[in-house]
């Protein structure tokens, strides 16, 4: 059996035989791709989704397939892409599902969903004797009125709290959500032709009282930089709001302490993707951890930006202290302005993993920083090779997709006590290749939740095959980990 | 940070048992056998200097275990995982670094620590206290007969053959461990000598065992903790230990695996043999050397009167018959005649046939066990340590975990060797050619790349430097031919470092990356470095699968004997129950 603690003071993190897989196959949806976002929320666990992420990445991005993995119509609308809220309360049996987006009339007449997807969601409470609301951001179709923020207080009923692109914004999606100093903090995400990640409008919005759809911008355009395409993830820590940008030539990470008139006074912390250039595109996932942050990078479409022509590379992990010093983590060791950075960790970007696109999301838990990446070689056999270099064909070919699949592909899940030394927790995405991502990693008096993000349903084409079948392990999963079991 | 305690001792000389009896004290931590200071720079922990002897891998596996309890609170291949690259992000740091950063982890808790392999050399001891000046150590003894035995019973003497503690007869060597009982003895006494007296102490195994509680409360008042009842308690159950069971499958020892098979402490009467008779690990009759008997009698071996009646020499010399650095087994056999030679050599190989001839008789012994049907369902979850018991953390799962990886590792290594090996020979090419119109063409028309990386030389100089970085080429081939075995080295030293992913990730990056080839009208230098470039890298990748492939065969033998036994055990189960019908 496991210790429960060391001599050290240290308890053991979680382990991949301490996760229950609680949700499978889309809430028995398949097309319900990503568990998106996730919250704890009087006394359930809300997960929202994403739908159909393939017909629509087929229908909008530059993704070369020979075969698409899952059945892509022409007109992905064809298909249910109402994104849903589903609820799970301990000790209860199954899921509800509380929340499906309705349809609406699209600009161009034809009926739509509402939201195809809901990426960001945040239980606010302003003050401790608040009555605490749960918030919901959310993507709507290109040919929609735009994203709004949802808004329950009874994780039942979820109405719209502003007008369609937070004041009327020509965007597509919103993401982030942090409550910071008894306020509601959000941006913009996406917009229209196939940009889920650009919002060509680099700003902070500020709200204090978000039930009301008050908004304010309290940034500058891009911070005053022209390359901040987004501000694409926030977090408070400390005494400051953390901002981090999707940058063509490298993320930047500002800071406020949100005092005073808005604008505020932001301050730039990191520049040029902590010197690594392109490579640390985006800022994608912040999380404060023992006195430092963690911000963990990844370049959009998964490590491989066609767009641009960045990548494939692997994401990177560093932190910053409030003094604003900092360390490599996991990454390239380099020479910066800031001296010399050696990886603390000892690990390569990607955890060493090639096909690592993101480092997505982290969570603390129980003493532990968790990390949860993207990984896209489990598409490696349904690519079209034609663009790719001749060796990088040669190697696949030669390793064999299957292989890769069945040895390799699916998320990674590390964690580590002290934020420089990591565990793998998984590597295989929980045994399950089709589980591309870990989106969301919610702590809780439960235990650890983590949702997945899976596109590989609900029918899939195997490596190989000749026909569209049923992927029991396609769409979203759920696991918990209440605790450590036994000793693996 | 609080300044670590050692333990000072030959092996076989309690110091796994005592080690972890201290260890458990409230304000100490017992670490498994970290070998740190057995090398100077942490990467040449992982250097094989000679293949004459056995048990180099598991030299690490302490300082990994260490490593994955310190860190992460726990043991496991994952937890291995993490150290394993711990490691290679400090490989290039002096040992005493290192271990600085454990005391500091530790903190406030005192580090206790012995590893045997320390005592073979002074040099190392001094390391030891030139890290840690305040360090206490103490001299732990065994009187010489009980400890020989056990060295001679532990893998057939192989630390005794491991240091060369070897007697030659008129007609054969021999292994005799008393000769590595005094000259270890004596190394310590010689470092303790530049110690300060208040950091030292001489305690005998035996008092430990005949009366723990007193002995170890005496410890501990030298060490100025704690020396109550709770205290010492505590320290009577070693096998409390993190570090007192085997490890999982990526770092299974850090120990002598005997304790680890049976860490519990019983208090016993220790009886004495003595000393003037002959040793039972001889069958000539011989016994123990004047110079063994006198150094036992001044660590308070022998009876009141013997040792009164024992004169104490002014001073005191090694008396093994072969000097040089032994841990590396590189010893130096100049001294030796050419019949001694020899007969170390037969020595050596009668040594590595009895280990097949064990192997075999385990092997045996493991499918006609008295038990079938709890052997059957035990092994379903474990691998087997050498006494058929399971150790804890290795379950079999891992093992057959770590084979798959070694296997998909090797698919990617084989591909990416695949393509890096046409890139090189695409290098070589191009060189060859550009080198071939070098040396053939007059001056006036050499080929455009070699005049590039000369530009702004005349016409002649520029013939003179290509052919002169033509000869030096050739020179650099036949220096690397001659130079082989100094790289395999080098490439098992680097590659022995890094995680296999780590490589692949390395050499995905090196093919994918199209930059690495230079344009066809790249100078000369670009090319010919460019090819050395490449050619290194596939050395490297060779080494590195070579590694892969033999530790792949490891685990395939661990894991096949394994489910051989299994099944016998199953098979033997199903019979008897149709017998019993």
């Amino acid at each position: 059996m496991r210790r429960a603690i060391n001599r050290l003071g240290i308890k053991p993190g979680l382990a991949s035989g301490d996760f229950d897989l609680i949700a499978q196959g889309g809430f028995g949806d398949g097309l319900n791709a990503y568990a998106h976002s996730m919250a704890w929320f009087n006394g359930h666990l809300y997960v929202a989704t994403t739908r159909g992420n393939f017909p629509l990445a087929r229908k909008r991005l530059p993704i070369s397939m020979d075969v698409w993995p899952v059945e892509c119509p022409e007109d992905p609308f064809a298909l249910d892409l109402q994104a849903e809220i589903w609820r799970y309360r301990p000790g209860k049996e199954g899921w509800e599902r509380v929340f499906k987006a309705p349809m609406i009339v699209g600009s161009d007449g034809k009926l739509i969903t509402r939201e195809l997807g809901l990426r960001g969601m945040l239980v606010y409470q302003p003050t401790a004797d608040a009555v605490p609301e749960l918030y919901v951001a959310t993507w709507s179709p290109a040919k929609g009125p735009g994203p709004v923020l949802l808004r329950s207080v009874d994780g039942r009923n979820f109405e719209p709290s502003c007008e369609p692109g937070l004041i009327g914004l020509p965007v597509t999606a919103i993401r982030t959500l942090v409550q910071f100093k008894g306020r509601l903090f959000t941006t913009p995400a996406g917009s229209r032709g196939g940009n889920p990640n650009v919002s060509a409008h680099s700003i902070v919005y500020e709200s204090r009282n978000p039930a009301q759809g008050k908004w304010e911008p309290v940034s500058d355009f891009g911070f005053g930089a022209a390359g901040n395409l987004s501000v694409f993830e926030m977090v408070g820590f400390g005494d400051y709001l953390y901002v981090g940008t999707f940058n063509l030539e490298g993320f930047q990470i500002w800071r406020s302490t949100v005092e005073g008139t808005p604008p505020y006074q932001w301050e730039k912390v990191i520049d040029r993707g902590a010197y690594r250039g392109p490579l640390n595109q985006i800022a994608i996932s912040m999380q404060p951890f023992k006195g430092a942050l963690y911000v963990g990078s990844g370049i959009q479409g998964g490590g491989v930006d066609t767009q641009n022509k960045i990548g494939p590379a692997p994401p990177e992990l560093i932190r910053i202290f409030p003094d604003g010093s900092w360390d490599l983590l996991v990454g390239e060791a380099r020479d910066t302005p800031d001296g010399r950075k050696e990886p603390l960790s000892g690990y390569l970007p990607g955890f060493d993993n090639y096909f690592c696109g993101y480092f997505w999301r982290m969570c603390e838990h129980d003493g532990w920083l968790y990390m949860g990446t993207f990984e896209w070689s489990a598409l490696l056999g349904y690519a079209n090779r034609s663009k790719w270099p001749r060796p990088f064909t040669e190697v696949v070919n030669q390793v064999d997709a299957q292989q890769i699949l069945d040895n390799q592909s699916g998320f990674s899940l590390y964690r580590s006590h002290d934020g420089a030394n990591w565990v793998p927790v998984t590597t295989n995405g929980m045994s399950n290749p089709y589980n591309i991502g870990l989106r969301t990693l919610v702590s809780t008096p439960h235990g650890l939740f983590i949702g997945t993000a899976n596109p590989f349903g609900p029918k899939i084409i195997p490596l190989k095959g000749s026909r569209y079948r049923h992927n029991p392990r396609g769409g979203c999963e759920v696991f918990l980990a209440s605790g450590l079991k036994g000793n693996k | 940070m609080a300044a670590p305690l050692f333990l000072l001792a030959p092996p076989r000389s309690y110091t796994s048992l005592m080690n972890a009896m201290l260890g458990q004290h409230p304000q100490a931590f017992g670490l498994p056998e970290l070998c740190l200071f057995n090398v100077k720079v942490l990467k040449d922990l992982w250097v094989r200097e000679t293949d004459e002897m056995e048990n180099f891998s598991k030299t690490r596996h302490g300082l990994y275990r260490a490593v994955a309890e310190i860190y992460t609170g726990e043991q496991t291949s994952s937890t291995v995982t993490m150290a394993a690259h711990w490691c290679a992000m400090r490989q290039n740091w002096s040992t005493a670094d290192i271990y600085r950063e454990l005391a500091a982890q530790i903190h406030p808790l005192i580090p206790v620590e012995k590893s045997p392999a320390y005592t073979i050399s002074v040099k190392r001891m001094q390391a030891m206290l030139e890290a840690f000046p305040d360090a206490r150590f103490i001299h732990l003894t065994r009187d010489p007969i009980g400890q020989c035995k056990s060295v001679m019973n532990m893998n057939e003497g192989a630390f005794a053959l491991y240091v060369n503690s070897i007697d030659f007869l008129p007609d054969r060597a021999i292994i005799e461990p008393q000769l590595c009982w005094h000259d270890l003895n004596l190394n310590i006494m010689e470092f303790l000598k530049t110690v300060p007296q208040e950091q030292q102490m001489r305690v005998r195994g035996e008092d430990i065992m005949n009366e723990p509680k007193t002995g170890l409360a005496a410890v501990c008042r030298w060490l100025g903790i704690r020396d109550d009842e709770e205290a010492i308690e505590q320290m009577m159950h070693p096998e409390r230990s993190p570090f007192a069971c085997f490890g999982p499958v990526n770092a299974l020892f850090g120990n002598d695996p005997n304790f680890l098979s049976g860490p519990t402490f019983r208090p016993h009467k220790v009886e004495f043999a003595p000393m003037d008779k002959p040793v039972p690990w001889r069958t000539d009759g011989k016994g123990l050397r004047p110079e063994v008997i006198s150094l036992a009698r001044e660590l308070g071996y022998g009876s009141d009167a013997e040792r009164a009646g024992s004169s104490m020499p002014s001073s005191r010399g090694r008396i093994g018959p072969i000097d040089g650095d032994p841990v590396t087994t590189h010893p130096d056999l100049d001294a030796l005649t050419p019949e001694q030679i020899a007969f170390r050599d037969a020595l050596l190989y009668e040594f590595k046939a009895k280990k097949v001839k064990l192997f075999v008789n385990e092997q045996v012994d493991y499918i006609a066990p008295d038990d079938f049907e709890e052997l059957a369902e035990n092994a379903i979850d474990f691998l087997f340590d050498e006494h058929g018991r399971p150790p804890a953390n290795a379950p079999i799962e891992d093992i057959i975990e770590e084979a798959r990886k070694c296997e998909y590792a090797d698919r990617w290594l084989e591909a990416l060797l695949v393509q890096l090996r046409k890139r090189r020979d695409l290098l070589t090419d191009r060189e060859g050619q550009a080198l071939e119109r070098l040396i053939s063409a007059p001056a006036k028309d050499l080929a455009i790349p070699a005049r590039q990386a000369l530009t702004g030389a005349s016409q002649g100089a520029l013939a003179n430097a290509a052919k002169q970085e033509y000869r030096e080429t050739l020179e650099n081939v036949v220096v690397f031919q001659f130079s082989s075995k100094k790289l395999r080295k080098f490439v098992e030293k680097h590659v022995t470092n890094i995680h296999m992913n780590v490589m692949i990730a390395q050499g995905a990056k090196a093919v994918f990356d199209e930059s690495t080839i230079p344009p066809p009208d790249a100078d000369l230098a670009t090319v010919i470095g460019e090819r050395r470039r490449m050619t290194h890298i596939v050395e490297w990748f060779e080494g590195a699968q070579a590694q892969i492939r033999a530790g792949l065969i490891e685990l395939r033998e661990i894991e096949s004997q394994a489910l051989d036994y299994v099944r016998q055990g199953y098979l033997h189960a199903a019979e008897k129950k149709s017998k019993s019908k």
